[in-house]
């Protein structure tokens, strides 16, 4: 054991071949060597340090050799050149396998979690899939990223408590997303509205809403014409292939939320960091100096009168009419906002052009709806003019949490 | 077909499995030039004639060449070969050229412009074969007496669309036994082809639509938007090239065949020299061989020598001006290195550093000739590099981390790539390394973006 094969000399930097029966010249990786009755295999051109006080050049490997001997050093043959390892067969035989079991483990883990792997694939069906893992939601609150960074559910969860506590604790979620679109919408209401719990929804009720484009997730994929696309559709029997946009950087970022820890999310903590801070029990702060009679929305009830509108327009009311009738036969109450903007945004159509879509939607929904547009808010509330920033957040959040007590109460 | 498509896995790993398990030297020939045609005639079919047809030509004409050495028949071969290369790559940027000249002129005569497809990877098979006549006329190798070998050489799919350029000394012996199964070679073909594609799919394609969107319009780009844009492109082209030559030593490594280093990291070049040392190593070779020495080499007019050299090189990449234009200046500063050869030389890492850095920079500002369609394109993206105003809006923030991580990580990895270094790494650090590659191609496949050598 531990028995050294001496084959090369270490002289003035350089390997001399030494008077070892075993020398041969090896020239590449994976090269074999024979030394005695053993078979040995270059590994490496990698030099290392001589022994101390040696003029011999020792490198240490440790290869179980046949018979129950254990080579533990050999010597260069030529400068850089050699090193002892397991057959290159049986290495190249390891790696296969090890890289098959790694797959295979990705594939079990995908194909167990496949659910969460396909909502991570893109922000709305994450948020499904969040809104899926909360045990208890009374009140969900839809849109663009106007809603997502305007309203903690946790907020208005704790202003019904101040305001209506003989309502009970009732709980949020935030399931809007950037670039959320009426198709999308659409196309999320069986997701969100079997929730026996589900008594609210607040729906943004905005331009950006209106006029995205469809998200790639509603878009039906078009069936395989080319051999790649038939070979393509094949190999997604795959789990983990068929998922695979789940690991593009910005969906990944999706996962350990998705994975560990959605159900402490109230679906408005877009960046990783306030996911934690509330997965750590973080909680916003209240707004401070909060204003009713500032936050006071203009109405549009379903009683109003009937308005004219230009065929594009008169579709979306039609469109949004049958969104909120589409929860209303699940039981569920439904609410139009159209959330704040700052004074910066010049000629916002929420302001005027769109009040008759508003009155209109309200009227062929049978719903209220709230525009926050007109309101005159301090430019403090914005993180930039068309979205709230903490305290923006507090303050609308108070203010839909005030305004859905009066909606809870008489129902 | 390309390498990154499933198409081509569908045919390779049947073709790999088939030969191995296949005793006999001409049948896994056989199988190679079967597989290798299928491979090239997957995107245009047609194209399959005029490859067989070359491949009956130049075998002819090298045993008729090896019976008699004859100049004249050499000058025959290499003209044929070079016709049919203008043929198909240069006869439409010809007419165009002789259009504008003669309404330049005020003639009212119109030279029409020949309808050809432009068959995948014919600069490079054509070079190969000019090589190979020229080669056997020097008597530096012996004409191929089999003609499944020759064409098996001309044709192998790893190296038949983007090279390298095989040379006939170093490629035909390898035929002429059945290779014996190296594990450790086979272990290093699958880490190179992993690599590659992983460079190609989650490096050069994610590169390409940043760069594309700089070339689309560069007028509306800041400063600091058309200097990124220039480095996504940089290391787009870097990556996608890298990706392939890599691929393509790999699949020859599968097929127990060893193929030329085409890529040794050039952006670490110290010069321009050094640069085309490292940068299509095949290609540099085979025009320092076949045309810069036969102009004259350093004996004798050196700088023209490597503009004329240079210039061809660029004509070789494309039919157009812009590629012209590209490979004059790469010839002019080629001659500028060389008398600048006599000034005193500093010899520490700072030193390098310093000319790794202006080198980089030199051969980017030349890239822009090599991208832009046109020179009038070109020209507006200079002038938003060089010109006021300079600004600094509109880059996209993701675009940073994706060039300095692959600037950093191009090092490590191309140290694993050479002298089989990967097979001796422990087995653990060989799966991660596998499974980051693989990460790289799930997350990012389905581009299905063509290899720019492709259309070279």
């Amino acid at each position: 054991m531990g028995q050294a094969i001496l084959i090369a000399e270490w002289q003035n930097g350089r390997a001399v071949p030494s008077a070892s029966p075993g020398f041969q010249a090896v020239s590449n990786v994976g090269e074999k060597v024979e030394v005695g009755a053993h078979r040995l295999w270059v590994r490496s051109r990698r030099a290392a340090p001589a022994a101390q006080g040696s003029s011999l050049h020792k490198i240490p490997c440790d290869c179980p050799m046949p018979g129950g001997t254990s080579l533990k050093f050999i010597g260069f043959i030529e400068p850089t050149l050699l090193i002892g390892m397991k057959s290159p067969a049986r290495r190249l035989s390891y790696f296969i396998l090890g890289f098959l079991l790694s797959l295979g483990s990705l594939e079990l883990l995908v194909r167990r979690n496949s659910r969460l792997f396909e909502a991570a694939s893109h922000r709305a069906l994450a948020k499904a899939a969040m809104f899926e893992q909360h045990s208890s939601v009374n009140l969900l609150f839809l849109g663009t990223s106007r809603t997502q960074d305007g309203v903690s559910p946790d907020l208005v969860t704790r202003t019904l408590g101040e305001v209506a506590p003989e309502l009970g604790v009732v709980t949020g979620f935030n399931a809007a997303f950037t670039g959320s679109s009426l198709d999308a919408l659409t196309a999320l209401i069986p997701r969100f509205g079997f929730r026996a719990d589900l008594r609210v929804v607040v729906i943004e009720l905005a331009e950006p809403q209106i006029a995205n484009p469809l998200a790639s997730w509603v878009v039906s994929k078009p069936s395989p014409e080319t051999l790649e696309d038939r070979l393509a559709d094949s190999i997604c029997s795959i789990s983990f292939i068929r998922y695979r946009t789940a690991f593009l950087s910005d969906n990944l970022g999706r996962l350990p939320a998705l994975l560990f820890f959605a159900s402490s999310l109230g679906g408005w903590e877009a960046r990783g960091v306030d996911q934690i801070a509330a997965w750590l029990g973080r909680k916003e702060p209240s707004a401070v100096g909060f204003d009713p009679a500032l936050w006071t929305p203009e109405l549009f009830m379903p009683t109003g009168p009937q308005q004219t509108l230009s065929p594009t327009n008169d579709s979306v009311a039609t469109q949004l009419g049958t969104l909120a009738r589409q929860f209303q036969d699940y039981g569920i109450k439904v609410i139009f906002s159209v959330p704040p903007l700052s004074q910066g945004v010049q000629g916002a159509p929420e302001r005027n052009e769109l009040k008759p879509v508003f009155a209109e939607v309200a009227r062929r929904g049978r719903c209220e709806v709230w525009n926050f547009a007109p309101l005159s808010l301090p430019r403090s509330l914005f993180r930039d003019p068309s979205h709230l920033g903490k305290m923006g957040r507090a303050h609308y959040s108070r203010a839909l949490g005030v305004h859905l007590a009066r909606v809870l109460k008489s129902e | 077909m390309l390498f990154n498509s499933l198409t081509f896995f569908a045919l390779l790993i049947p073709t790999l499995a088939l030969y191995w398990l296949l005793p006999w030297q001409r049948a896994r020939l056989a199988l190679l030039l079967f597989a290798s045609l299928i491979f090239y005639g997957f995107y245009h079919w047609p194209s399959v004639f005029l490859l067989l047809v070359t491949i009956g030509f130049n075998y002819t004409v090298g045993r008729m060449q090896s019976r008699r050495r004859s100049g004249r028949l050499l000058a025959a071969a290499v003209a044929a070969n070079i016709s049919l290369l203008f043929w198909f790559k240069y006869a439409a940027f010809i007419a165009d050229n002789l259009n504008g000249a003669l309404s330049l002129l005020g003639v009212s005569l119109s030279v029409p412009r020949p309808p050809v497809f432009l068959p995948l990877g014919i600069s490079f098979f054509t070079f190969q074969v000019i090589a190979y006549q020229i080669d056997v006329y020097r008597r530096d190798i012996a004409a191929e007496r089999s003609l499944l070998r020759f064409a098996v050489f001309k044709s192998f799919f790893p190296q038949l669309i983007a090279g390298p350029i095989v040379r006939a000394k170093d490629f035909l012996p390898q035929l002429q036994n059945p290779a014996r199964f190296d594990a450790a070679s086979f272990h290093h073909g699958l880490w190179l082809v992993l690599v590659g594609l992983a460079l190609k799919i989650g490096v050069a394609d994610v590169l390409a639509q940043f760069a594309n969107e700089a070339f689309r319009a560069p007028l509306t780009l800041s400063t600091v938007g058309a200097w990124t844009g220039l480095y996504a492109y940089g290391f787009q082209l870097y990556a996608d090239f890298w990706g392939y030559s890599t691929m393509a030593v790999g699949f020859g490594g599968l097929f127990g065949l060893a193929l030329p280093l085409n890529f040794d990291t050039p952006y670490m070049a110290a010069s321009l020299q050094e640069f085309w040392k490292r940068w299509h190593i095949t290609l540099s070779i085979w025009f320092r061989d076949y045309i810069y020495i036969l102009l004259g080499g350093n004996q004798r007019r050196q700088s023209l020598n490597l503009l004329v050299t240079m210039a061809l090189a660029g004509l070789w990449h494309g039919a157009g001006w812009p590629f012209v234009i590209w490979g004059l200046g790469h010839g002019l500063w080629l001659s500028l290195e060389r008398r600048a050869t006599g000034l005193p030389a500093k010899n520490n890492r700072r030193w390098r550093c310093l000319k790794i850095a202006m080198v980089f920079q030199g051969v980017c500002l030349l890239w822009v000739l090599f991208r832009a369609p046109t020179l009038a394109l070109a020209g507006d993206y200079y002038s938003r590099l060089l010109l006021p105003p300079f600004t600094a809006s509109g880059v996209p923030q993701k675009l940073y981390g994706w060039l300095a991580i692959f600037a950093l990580v191009q090092w490590p990895l191309a140290w694993t790539l050479t002298e089989r270094r990967f097979v001796a790494l422990p087995l653990k650090m060989q799966w991660l390394l596998a499974l980051v590659c693989v990460y790289l191609i799930l997350a990012y496949a389905g581009a299905r973006v063509d290899f720019i050598y492709f259309t070279f």
